[in-house]
């Protein structure tokens, strides 16, 4: 009876809706066009109208039970106590709200947020000088090393140069040496051939004196 | 005022996502002013007992709070909370009759006992308000003897005006099986409460033969 689906009934083609969309169609919870299918459906149809009645009967019934306990009426107070209590809510609200102005989390909030930026402000110049000051010192210090070095580069220059000149003077010494001895030797030499080509002519002139001597010799 | 309020309010999510993250207590009290009522309604209806559902309702709210770590900011605030508070329900509901105190007839008579109370208390009450107390009387005594889980629909969506959709989200159910069950739930409730009826105009009959026999 309550669903076509479940229980069918001869009443030609027509389609009943089930007790799902009469639930709906009771507590008014169907859209407008299909509630106005419903309605002309109930017009022409016994078994649904009667149907309906029924639960109708049940609705009306529930609501004979209307009365809650009496701890449990909302509005048993009388309305002027109600308006006591809208103005001191609105006395509430206008001083909460003035109060929440003054004391705003908003504001305390921007000013802290306020603080915290200087601070880092300062700081950061703190820094950048700090930072500025050891750069300085770096250069100095490296200026130092660099002209420190050049000096060394320059001691070392000297020195070797001196150096290079006590080799030059020394091989200087050492030639003129050389060239004395070879000199000295040549010398040497051209007494020596002149010795000997004398030995050589005393040699020639004598052997008529002692030709034996000469073959003695050979 | 309802429009400052709702300019100026946090919904149920925010509010509930400063409880996750700091424990934020102002956030929670206003989520349980604001839902208290709802939530004592639900363990009424479902337990049909005021001081039960003052309980329940506590106890639900410390749950969520103990549970907040849990809450996921994807889905609504509500969907949770009803959650809780239902699971509550069904749980004291079990309890109450693994002990055998569940008695609807008591607790009608409690409740009849109660309203008559308030009714000398008050002003006189008219015969048609005291018959409307009475046919109340019934339809809880039918809406109790139906299964928990067709209860639960019927009240969150008769009761408390929550679309098939929500109430699916809520049970983790499809939103075809809710309006199924709101359906089974209002023919069984018919068809009890007709027999209701029957019985008391047999009552009432055989209290006035006998009057009249007097």
């Amino acid at each position: 009876m309550q669903s076509q689906d479940a229980n069918p009934r001869s009443a030609g083609a027509v389609n009943h809706p089930g007790a799902e969309e009469w639930m709906a169609y009771l507590y008014n919870e169907l859209a407008p066009e299909r509630k106005r299918e419903l309605h002309a459906h109930l017009a022409q149809c016994g078994d649904c109208g009667k149907q309906l009645h029924q639960w109708r009967a049940g609705m009306l019934a529930l609501d004979e039970w209307k009365t809650p306990a009496p701890r449990l009426k909302v509005f048993a107070q009388p309305p002027v106590t109600l308006v006591k209590w809208a103005a001191a809510a609105v006395v509430v609200l206008v001083a909460g709200f003035a109060v929440g102005r003054q004391s705003s989390n908003a504001a305390r909030e921007v000013a802290e947020l306020k603080n915290s930026v200087t601070q880092l402000t300062e700081r950061m110049n703190e820094e950048r000088a700090a930072t500025s000051a050891m750069r300085e010192q770096s250069l100095r210090l490296l200026s130092e090393y660099a002209r420190l070095d050049e000096a060394h580069r320059t001691e070392d220059r000297e020195a070797v140069e001196l150096a290079l000149r006590d080799i030059d003077s020394r091989l200087f010494k050492l030639r003129s040496e050389l060239e004395t001895v070879a000199v000295n030797t040549e010398t040497g030499f051209r007494q020596t051939k002149e010795g000997l080509t004398t030995l050589a002519s005393y040699t020639v002139a004598e052997r008529g004196d002692a030709p034996d001597l000469p073959k003695n010799e050979k | 005022m309802g429009l400052l309020t709702s300019l100026f309010a946090a919904n149920d999510e925010q509010l509930m996502w400063r409880v996750k993250l700091d424990d934020d207590a102002s956030a929670f009290a206003r989520l349980v002013q604001r839902w208290q009522k709802p939530i004592e309604r639900l363990c009424f209806r479902m337990t049909g007992d005021a001081h039960r559902a003052e309980d329940l309702t506590q106890t639900a709210f410390a749950r969520v709070f103990t549970r907040r770590a849990e809450w996921e900011p994807t889905g609504k605030f509500s969907t949770f909370l009803w959650r809780v508070a239902l699971n509550l329900c069904r749980d004291d509901l079990r309890r109450q009759q693994r002990r055998g105190e569940f008695s609807l007839d008591a607790l009608i008579e409690v409740n009849r006992a109660e309203a008559e109370q308030g009714f000398v208390a008050g002003e006189p009450t008219p015969d048609a308000q005291m018959e409307s107390q009475e046919r109340g009387e019934l339809v809880r005594r039918a809406l109790a003897e139906l299964p928990a889980h067709y209860r639960e629909v019927v009240v969150l969506r008769h009761y408390e005006g929550l679309k098939f959709r929500e109430i699916g989200d809520v049970l983790g159910i499809p939103e075809g099986t809710v309006k199924s069950r709101m359906a089974e739930a209002l023919g069984q409730l018919n068809r009890l409460l007709k027999h209701v009826n029957e019985d008391e105009l047999c009552n009432r009959k055989t209290q006035t033969r006998e009057v009249q026999v007097r």
